[in-house]
């Protein structure tokens, strides 16, 4: 018994692992590609239905400010809060892509690099995927119960 | 009670993002609606006219090297200061000039319905520059590049964009086309606006511009805009029929010419509200709107005259601040 609860934690503990270098990657690239092309990338958050113009900078610095510190979370001890973090973000990502998908009368994506070339359902269902996989992440580390 | 405080959080977390998305959507919801204004509330006063004289076949004005180049459609040629023919520059073409330019010294020319750009040769000769897989529609200068608006059927409904870099004849196809499509029927009337670095595409009815930004020879940066709320436009300007949207019959001739100053991206619009229909005020009137060049929001209203006497407006310039409208038959000069 006590073998199988070891072997269960042995997996979680690479589970979790997997998923925070997964948010590293990810979370990494999305923050460089913004940050290399910031221009590029104001003009699109700019072109975004939602935000508003007046608020298009700020959105940028926070998102930039955001990724940036989920990225050194998930590298530190406080790993745990970066996927809480990371988690939300994807949500609201998630959540974001849906919106415009269904209500947008156009389609600007903010994201840059790779993500921000593939099909807007491709990348519903990629940010659906990695919201799911955060979020098995959260429910499997047991000592994020101690944590909370 | 830490597993439930911890489900508490993933709920918390959950729930957080979609009341921020649905805060962001209320709160720009209004905004969206401001980006046009079909009020026109900005208007400013009618543009100060400070010469008027009269053409013959003038239909746009070129300034390259201290010289005034026209074309007739047919030619083009030098004036004078007072728009009267010095000498052709090019031979007389019997297939209308749809777009030229000069760049790199070279006068470049494409004819409509031809698949060749050309360049005008020191006799006047149209010699093939290059050769397209489909026919030259639009074509704009940016610096040593040319942006050239293809369309990939003979009712010009769907438009491809090309680049061609006249110092390396490098052709790259964009990864961008267009429908001048809104609910089957077509809209006519794109337009654009020139920079050094830049090239505005416009499409009026659909609300959209296209910016060109060349900074970098080797890389063009192609930005869409979203800037009108279509379904704002009064039914006034376009009509329904069978075959989808038309533009009013009355109102054609528009939304062809614009121009870029002082940061601002002016168009000649057609789009009136129904008050302004109604009245002589308005329609006596070609309006420009100002949008910023940015994010390509409305901002103001000039004016200037529509008269009788003067026909359709079919071309604007600017030059040393002052705005060359030029009329079918003759030209009007304002200080802007």
């Amino acid at each position: 018994m006590i073998k199988v609860n070891i072997n269960v934690r042995k997996y979680s503990l690479i589970y979790i692992s997997f998923v925070r270098y997964l948010i590293l990657l990810i979370f990494s690239y999305a923050f460089m590609v913004k940050l290399l092309n910031y221009k590029e990338f104001l003009v699109q958050l700019s072109e975004s239905p939602i935000i508003p113009s007046s608020l298009t900078f700020f959105f940028s610095i926070f998102l930039l400010f955001i990724e940036f510190v989920v990225c050194v979370l998930t590298v530190t001890k406080l790993y745990r809060l970066g996927l809480l973090f990371s988690y939300s973000l994807m949500v609201f990502f998630t959540i974001y892509i849906y919106y415009l998908l269904h209500f947008s009368p156009y389609l600007p994506c903010a994201c840059g690099g790779i993500l921000g070339n593939i099909p807007y359902t491709i990348h519903l269902i990629f940010n659906l995927a990695i919201t799911i996989l955060i979020f098995l992440a959260i429910l499997f580390d047991e000592s994020l119960n101690f944590y909370l | 009670m830490s597993f439930s405080r911890k489900w508490f959080i993933i709920i918390l977390l959950t729930i957080f993002p979609f009341i921020l998305l649905i805060i962001l959507h209320y709160t720009t919801q209004q905004s969206i609606i401001r980006v046009y204004d079909l009020n026109r509330k900005y208007k400013r006063p009618l543009l100060k006219k400070v010469e008027y004289r009269n053409l013959d076949s003038v239909y746009d004005i070129k300034f390259f090297r201290g010289k005034i180049y026209s074309s007739n459609f047919h030619q083009i040629f030098t004036v004078n200061s007072s728009f009267r023919k010095i000498k052709n520059i090019s031979n007389y073409s019997p297939i209308p000039i749809i777009g030229w330019g000069f760049t790199n010294n070279k006068l470049i020319v494409s004819l409509a319905n031809t698949k060749t750009l050309f360049f005008v040769s020191n006799n006047g000769d149209y010699i093939p520059l290059v050769k397209l897989k489909t026919v030259v529609q639009k074509i704009y200068f940016c610096n040593d590049s040319l942006i050239l608006i293809s369309s990939l059927d003979s009712s010009y409904v769907h438009s491809i964009f090309y680049l061609y870099n006249l110092n390396t004849s490098r052709l790259i196809k964009l990864n961008i086309s267009c429908s001048k499509m809104v609910g089957g029927g077509i809209v006519c009337d794109g337009s654009v606006i020139l920079d050094k670095t830049k090239v505005i595409y416009y499409l009026y009815h659909l609300g959209k511009f296209y910016v060109f930004d060349l900074t970098n020879q080797n890389k063009i940066h192609v930005s869409t805009y979203q800037t009108i709320d279509r379904d704002n436009i009064p039914n006034g300007i376009i009509r329904f029929s069978k075959s989808g949207f038309r533009m009013d019959k009355k109102q054609t001739l528009l939304n062809l010419c614009g121009f870029y100053f002082d940061n601002y991206v002016f168009i000649c619009s057609n789009a009136y509200n129904r008050n302004e229909l109604k009245s002589s005020y308005y329609f006596n009137r070609y309006f420009l709107d100002a949008y910023d060049d940015s994010l390509f929001y409305y901002k103001f209203s000039y004016s200037i005259e529509k008269g009788d006497d003067l026909g359709n407006l079919i071309f604007l310039y600017i030059y040393n601040n002052k705005l060359y409208s030029i009329y079918l038959h003759k030209i009007v000069i304002y200080d802007i």
